[in-house]
Parts: C-alpha cells; structure tokens; sequence
C-alpha cells in the first residue's frame, strides 16, 4: 500500500518538487483508499495556482506554510451550492472558475463524489451551519455595556461578505437545531477581535455532550485542532441521540467560556411528526416520562463578572484572578431582567451598526434572543435548560410544577429491559430545580387546570436577581438593581 | 491500580475459592495507616504542604491509600499518628491529634489499647463535655499514639475515609482516602444487573488554598471561612501532571495518575471520589457515564436490577460523594464515518488537516492530536507542531470540572482538576491499560 501511495503522489511531486507536507502524506499513512484521482488533480490544480500566485513555484519550501488563507475559503458542505458560502466562481484564479454562478461544483471531500451542479443537495441528510468567532458587546439593563467573545451565526453568508461581522459576538452563540439522523456539518470561522486586534486567540467548537466523540471533532485544543485568526475548520457529527447539548469553544476555556463563547444545541427527534404538530424532547416511544411538547424554549444561563470583562477589554487581563470570579450580571439568553422579555431581534446578523456599542440596546444585535415565553392553557412548554456556568443555579416558577424529563441528551429513563422494553421512568417532579456547570435539562411545564395569567421563572439563589448597576459599582457600592435571571411564563 | 492496599488475609481457609468470596464466611482484613506531613509538587513548580495518610510501611503520599477490601470482611484499621510538632509563632506547638471517619458503614468500633477493649467510636471534646470545643467526631490517635478502629463492611461498593479531628482542616491538608468494598464476584462492581466491568480505575477529587496550608506549616490558626482554592485536583494531581504515569520520580508523593486508557469496546469502571468542601460537576467528553451506583448504594429499585442506572456527561460530585459509572467508548454503525478507517467507502466527510494536506486549512495542532479523525492513523503534525505525544493514532479526550475555574494552576491554565481519556488502538499496545 505504501508502495501505491508513493506513485500516486508521484503526479504531484512533479509540479511541486520537495514539498514537505507531501512527503508527511507519503508516510505511513495509508492514503489511497480515500484519494480519487479526481481529488489528487484537483489538488494539485490548487496548488500549482497557489504557488503561481505567491511567487514560490519551484520553491524547495512548503506551499502550505506560506500559501495565502483567506476566508473565503472555509465551508466544507456536501451541499455546498449558490446558497453556501464556498464559491468558487467568485475567484477568477480558482479552478472551475465560472462566471455562471452555480457552477462551483468541485470535490471537497475527496472522496470522490461531486456536488450536483443543479443545486440538488447530494447528501440529503447533511445539514451544513457556519458559526463566526470574534468579540463585541452586550448590554446589561442599566446601561453597562460588557466585552464579550463569542460566536456567530454565518450560515449563508457570502464569503466575500464575513468580515463585515467582525465585532457582531452575540451571546449566547447561536441556537443550532438539527435533526435526529441528519449529519452536521458545522464551521466555525475565525473571524479575530475588533477590540483586542493583539490578541490571536485561536477558537473551537466543542460539542458538549456529543456520544463516542473522536478527538478530532471534539474541539479541545490540546487534544485536536484549533483555529487561528482567519481559518476555518469544519467538525462533522453524526446526529444519532437527540436531546438538549450545550457548546462552546474550548480554548482557554476559564476565559472564553466566561467571556461568552457558549451556545446550544437542539437534536430534535426522529419520533417528531411536524406536519401533525406533535413534538417532543425524545423518542419516548408513547411511555413515560411523556416528552411531547407543544411551546419550546431555550433557557441558556451566563454570569457575567463585570470586571474580567474589563479587563480584557482594556488589555488588562493579567488581573484577572478567575479563581476569584463573582458574577454582577445573571443572564436568561443572553439578556438581563427586564430585558429577558423584550422579543427577539429579527435578524441580528442582518443590522449594520452604525453607532457603536450604544446601539446594541436599541437593535439586540449581539443579545437577540428573547426569554418570554407565551402558552395557552393546556399547552405544555418544554423548557431547554442549558448552563455552562461556573456556579449551580437553582430555577422555580411558583405555580407551576417542573417536570424532569431529560438530562444530559438523554431521556430519564433507566437500562431497557430484555426485548427493547423502555427502561423504568426516572422523571422527576421538582419546584426547585437544580443545575451545575455542565449539564444540560429538559423541563416539560403542563399546564393543564392552572389559572391564566403570568408566572414568573426565576433564579432561587436570589443573588442571581440583582444587577449591580454602572453608577453603583464605579461608586463602590454595593446596591443592586432588581434584574438578572427572571423571565415571564405568560399562559393566554 | 497504583496505591492500593490488598487486604491481608487473617482468616484460615479464605483462600479457598476466591470466586465464591461473596458467599463464603466473613473474614478480616487489617490495614496499619499513618497520618504524616510531606509535600506534593504542582506543575508550575511550587510546593505544597500536606497532611495525608501513608501505609505506615510507606512513604509519604497523597492522597492515601485505597482500602481494597472484600464483602462481608471485618476491616481492622490501625491509625499511627506521626503528625509533626508545630514551631508556632510564639513557641512550640504539639501536633494534632487524628482520627478516622467511615461514611457508609456502620457500628465503627475503636480501640486505644491494641485491640483489647472495643466501643462505639465517638466525639471527642478539648474541654470536658463542652459542646463547643467540639474536636473530633471520632475516636482518636493523640500525638505518636496508634489506635485502631474497625466494623464490617457489609455493603459493596466505593467509599471515603477520611479525619474526624477538626474536619475542616484535616480534610483540606488531605487527610483522606478511599475504600473499595468488593462483591467477590469477578469484574462486577455490585450485585446488580448492568454492574460488570473490564477494569477500573479511582478518580480523587480534591482542591488546596495553599496559602492555608502554609499558615499550618507556620503553626497559625486554620481560617476555615477564608478558604480560596487556588490548585484542583484528579488524584493528588493537577493537570498536566494528571496524566503522567502512576509513578514517575518528579512527583514521588503523587503516586496515582489520571490517564483513563481504555480500548473501544471496553467497560471501563470509574470510581469516583470527592473530599474537598465544594461541589464539582465532572464533564466526561467522548461520552456518557453509565452511572451504577452512588455513596456505595446501586441504583436499582430490587437490589438486583441496575434499572434505575442513569447517563449523565456531567456528574455533580457533592462533597463527601462517592460514585461509580461505566465509561466505554465504541461509537455506532450509523457514525457518519468509520473510526478505524478500515472501511474505505465511509470516509470521514469533511478535510481534517494534517492528514488532508490542504491549502484551505490553517489550523493549530494540539500536542496529544493525532493529525486524522481515525483511531489509529497517524500523521505528523509538522514543523508548526513539532512535539507530538500522540505514540500510534490514539485519541484523547478530557474529563474535567465543568465549573471552568477550577482548570487553572493558581490562575494559569490549562491546568487544574482535568483527568484524561485515552482511547487506545486495537491490536496495540495501550500504556497504563491494566
């Protein structure tokens, strides 16, 4: 096999002599098996232009070291047509270049296999989303605007249009909702800092929760890749489990995670039948705990500690005592009471920011999730709970019971028996309930017989209701404003 | 397993039929402990005074020893207290006195003659009855005393032990340790269905404020309410040092690691122990735990079903828990992919560099990455990563505190209370794998 893989390099040895990269690849490692001839030439027309475009044909050192990256040149979709970002037709050095737009097709894989040039998606179950990486600010109720990393949603746009959404962090990152069986292919792209342009802090996607991970998709970066400024790197998952998973970047995580760069993650289930309207957390298969849902909604906790925000801000990070951490502002979504209430932000990624950070309040860019959540009696509200904080919070709703029924991306519910009997029901019943740093719970609320009216979800540790405000901390006082993690349950 | 102390045999006959220890006649089992001073190293160089636990045969270690013991066993314990004399700020202080708990047993006996007269352990007051010079819960060994305690253990499953003598204290020097109380039965953590394992491994959690622990080693008083961990820990460890070998020389008081290597496939019992005052949730990447049992009590509603056993990615170790799950790692049929990278017709689907020599592709290399999303490929990382620890294509993944803070070595990370996973490679070797 070695013996194979040396000739089939043989082809581009011969346009780019000494190529370090390619000598690695001549290794050990078995390549064939995966390599198209398809692929090798399309490689090789790749590199052949790259290093045309850099001066260095013929040079003995490695294309790939000095080769131009851009961004636009990231997404990895199997679907990867006009509504993609990947497009080659943009760049009239690229190969397959076209002036017909749609005409992109090319093997990104290597598999051998090439996109339809129709548009029609190759593989019906891939679902491709794209998450950006950079910083920006949020807005607390009392007017502190607090530097934030975070992500991004970047799905469709186009390449020659990512830097615009440089300094547009939302926090929390982006819901991802996918679909039980599908395969996501998921970008993140690098887009660096606005604010702290000396900072190249590489970023990751790690998938929180993901079953049988392998490392190289699992985002920490001692143990896999992780992205520098203006890269991308696309992780691949299989979505077999359904459930409720957080995410976030694993670099420097005491900081990043701290600084916003956390998200979730909905697999919905195979057991869903939309066109029916029935929904639900698992595929409870009809016994219990029942997880049919009729209302949704994602409840992502994040503590701020105003000063560490500060501090990176002002290039002042080295103050930062993370074992000293103390949140000011406790957020549902993103937002702070009463703002918790205000509705989504259309379409954040779409608004241009025109004045700053002040706008932010005004326009929900970088916070565009709202916490309200609206039912009819009788409905029954899934609550997504997500927290990567460093802290336990505990949440109530006086006036209506929470029920248990999933946690950690998986239905409570014991082994199964013998014959695929469903396991014993491990639900539970609570008017408190308890979540750490780190996991993930789906709350069903059934509102069946109670009252019209509003009910209030809030954070029982009583500190998470208080926003110390802007005048009060630079004063040093310590006089809260009411806010942080309260939201309205609203029952028509 | 490192550091584990096999229980010594006193009974007659015990040897027969190992196999059918569960059912055979209860039988004693006796440890000699000592309650020492020494110092543990954290990876960013500093040293960090200690009390712990050794095989009084032993040298200094942290944290102490696991007591391996079998079910039904009368364990006898004899606690030697070499706890060293203080030079305090205004003259000599004398030592500690010492004492050992036994959360989840019952009827602890103990003895101060040699194991001639037995009775109930019990508190222990500096003045009288005083209530409030409340010291131990325990009984106690004075300075340079041995004293013994001992109850059967009538439960399988795993437990802590740890000082009754000013808890507060003694528990954050480290004075602790864990016991293992076994079926008999092979490879199976309980008498539950679901409960068999491949092997096993001891995860300690625990946490220092070393300021605190100098204020001891200087004779000052504990300040038990200005405690601020500053070094977490998986097994006496902070990573990176977590997942070095069980023995190396540079830390010759930690002798326990943290590298869980499994191979796919592989059930691999994790028992998971906490000693320090605050709650940890541990975060397993790769995958679930199959969580078996908590506090030395399986999940199970008869005793003899597992069929209250509960996945969880995120544990949440109170303080004083003890738990224990199933790791395996062996992802499905239907992975988008095939993992050896034997099966030719499922490649992975998206670039992965270094392996897909790419122009697109600018990424960082992690030191234990093997360069391919395949267990068992391996390519070379490049000049940009020019250590690679990654020995044949095995993974890694981490097993860590998910409050983020706790990942620091007093403010530097990555560090901290971070365990790691090894998936080894099939067919080759897997060092640390029993």
């Amino acid at each position: 096999m070695k013996q194979d893989s040396k000739a089939e390099n043989t082809g581009n040895l011969n346009l780019c002599p000494a190529t370090r990269k390619i000598d690695l690849m001549r290794g050990e490692f078995e390549m064939k098996p995966r390599r198209s001839n398809k692929w090798n030439l399309a490689k090789t027309m790749i590199l052949g232009l790259a290093m045309a475009a850099t001066g260095l044909a013929g040079a003995t050192d490695s294309w790939a070291v000095t080769a131009p990256v851009s961004l636009g040149t990231g997404m990895q979709c199997p679907n990867d047509i006009d509504n993609m970002p990947y497009d080659w037709s943009l760049d009239p050095a690229a190969p397959g270049y076209s002036a017909t737009p749609g005409a992109e097709d090319i093997d990104w894989n290597g598999d051998g296999a090439y996109n339809h040039k129709s548009g029609l998606p190759i593989d019906p179950t891939a679902v491709c989303r794209r998450v950006g990486t950079t910083d920006g600010y949020v807005k607390m109720p009392d007017g502190s605007n607090l530097f934030i990393f975070g992500f991004m949603d970047l799905t469709g746009v186009p390449e020659a249009d990512l830097i615009d959404y440089k300094f547009k962090a939302t926090l929390p990152a982006p819901d991802i909702e996918v679909d039980e069986g599908q395969s996501l292919y998921l970008t993140i792209t690098n887009l660096g800092l606005l604010v702290r342009p000396d900072l190249a802090d590489p970023h990751t996607v790690h998938f929180h929760g993901y079953a049988h991970a392998v490392s190289a998709f699992d985002g920490v970066p001692e143990m896999s890749v992780a992205v520098p400024p203006s890269s991308n790197f696309t992780y691949f998952y299989k979505l077999n489990d359904p459930g409720t998973y957080g995410y976030h970047c694993h670099v420097e995580p005491t900081e990043h995670i701290a600084l916003g760069m956390v998200g979730t993650i909905i697999v919905n289930p195979a057991q869903n039948n939309p066109a029916a309207g029935q929904f639900f957390a698992y595929n409870d298969g009809g016994a219990a705990p029942n997880t049919r849902y009729d209302v949704a909604q994602v409840i992502h906790m994040h503590d701020l500690d105003a000063d560490k925000h500060h501090n990176l801000e002002t290039v002042a990070e080295g103050r930062n005592v993370w074992a000293e951490f103390k949140a000011n502002y406790y957020t549902f979504n993103g937002r702070a009471y009463p703002e918790t209430l205000l509705p989504a932000a259309p379409d954040p990624a779409a608004n241009v920011m025109l004045n700053g950070a002040s706008a932010y309040k005004e326009d929900y860019i970088a916070q565009p999730y709202s916490s309200l959540i609206t039912a009819n009696v009788g409905q029954r509200i899934l609550l997504r709970l997500n927290n990567l904080t460093y802290r336990s919070h505990s949440l109530v709703i006086p006036g209506i019971p929470m029920h248990v029924v999933g946690k950690d991306a998986k239905i409570l519910r014991g082994p199964d028996g013998p014959g695929g009997v469903p396991g014993t029901d491990l639900s539970y019943h609570r008017s408190a309930l308890a979540l750490a740093g780190g996991e993930e719970m789906d709350v069903i609320l059934d509102t069946t017989g109670l009252a019209p009216g509003t009910y209030f979800l809030y954070g029982r540790e009583l500190d998470t209701q208080a926003n110390l405000s802007l005048a009060d901390r630079q004063a040093g006082l310590g006089v809260d404003n009411r806010g942080g993690m309260i939201t309205e349950i609203r029952l028509n | 397993m490192r550091g584990v102390m096999k229980r010594m045999l006193t009974a007659a006959g015990v040897s027969v039929g190992m196999l059918l220890m569960a059912f055979t006649p209860a039988s004693a089992a006796v440890f000699n402990l000592t309650a020492d001073a020494g110092e543990i190293s954290m990876p960013d160089g500093a040293q960090i005074y200690m009390w712990s636990f050794r095989d009084s045969a032993g040298g200094f270690r942290y944290p102490g020893p696991v007591l391996d013991v079998l079910v039904g066993d009368t364990v006898t314990v004899n606690l030697t207290n070499a706890l060293p004399d203080m030079d305090g700020p205004s003259g000599p202080m004398s030592a500690d006195a010492v004492s050992l708990l036994f959360p989840g047993h019952e009827n602890v006996e103990f003895s101060s003659d040699g194991g001639v007269t037995w009775a109930p352990t019990g508190p222990a007051y500096t003045t009288g009855g005083s209530k409030e010079s409340l010291r131990s819960l325990a009984g106690e060994a004075a300075p340079g005393q041995t004293v013994s305690y001992r109850f059967v253990a009538a439960k399988p499953g795993t437990y802590t032990y740890y000082s009754g003598t000013y808890p507060h204290k003694h528990v954050d020097m480290g004075l602790v340790g864990a016991i293992i109380v076994r079926t008999g039965l092979p490879n199976q953590a309980y008498f539950t269905t679901g409960s068999n394992y491949d092997y096993e491994v001891v995860q300690f959690y625990s946490a220092v404020d070393p300021d605190q622990h100098k204020r001891i080693k200087a004779g000052l008083p504990y300040q038990n309410s200005a405690y601020l961990p500053q070094y977490w820990f998986v097994n006496g460890r902070a990573f990176p040092d977590t997942i070095a070998p069980d023995t190396v020389s540079y830390l010759p008081n930690q002798p326990m690691g943290a590298l869980l290597a499994l191979y796919p496939k592989e059930r691999l019992l994790v028992r998971m122990v906490t000693f320090d005052r605050d709650m940890h949730p541990l975060h397993s990447h790769g995958n679930h735990l199959m969580v078996l049992a908590r506090n030395g009590r399986p999940l199970s509603s008869d005793g003899v079903n597992g069929d209250l056993a509960i996945e969880e990615y995120t544990q949440t170790m109170h303080p004083g828990d003890t738990q224990d799950g199933i790791f395996t790692w062996d992802p499905p049929m239907n992975f988008g992919f095939d993992v050896y990278g034997g099966d030719v017709t499922q490649p992975v689907p998206v670039i992965v560099p270094p392996e897909h020599n790419s122009v697109n592709i600018n990424v960082g290399f992690g030191q234990l990455f093997s360069g391919t999303a395949y267990l068992g490929h391996k390519v070379d990382l490049g000049a940009d990563a020019p250590i690679n620890l990654n020995a044949m294509g095995e993974m890694y993944v981490p097993f860590h505190s998910h409050f983020e803070i706790e990942l620091q070595n007093e403010g530097v990370g990555p560090g901290g209370m971070l365990a790691v996973i090894m998936i080894c490679v099939p067919g080759k070797p897997c060092p640390g794998h029993p």
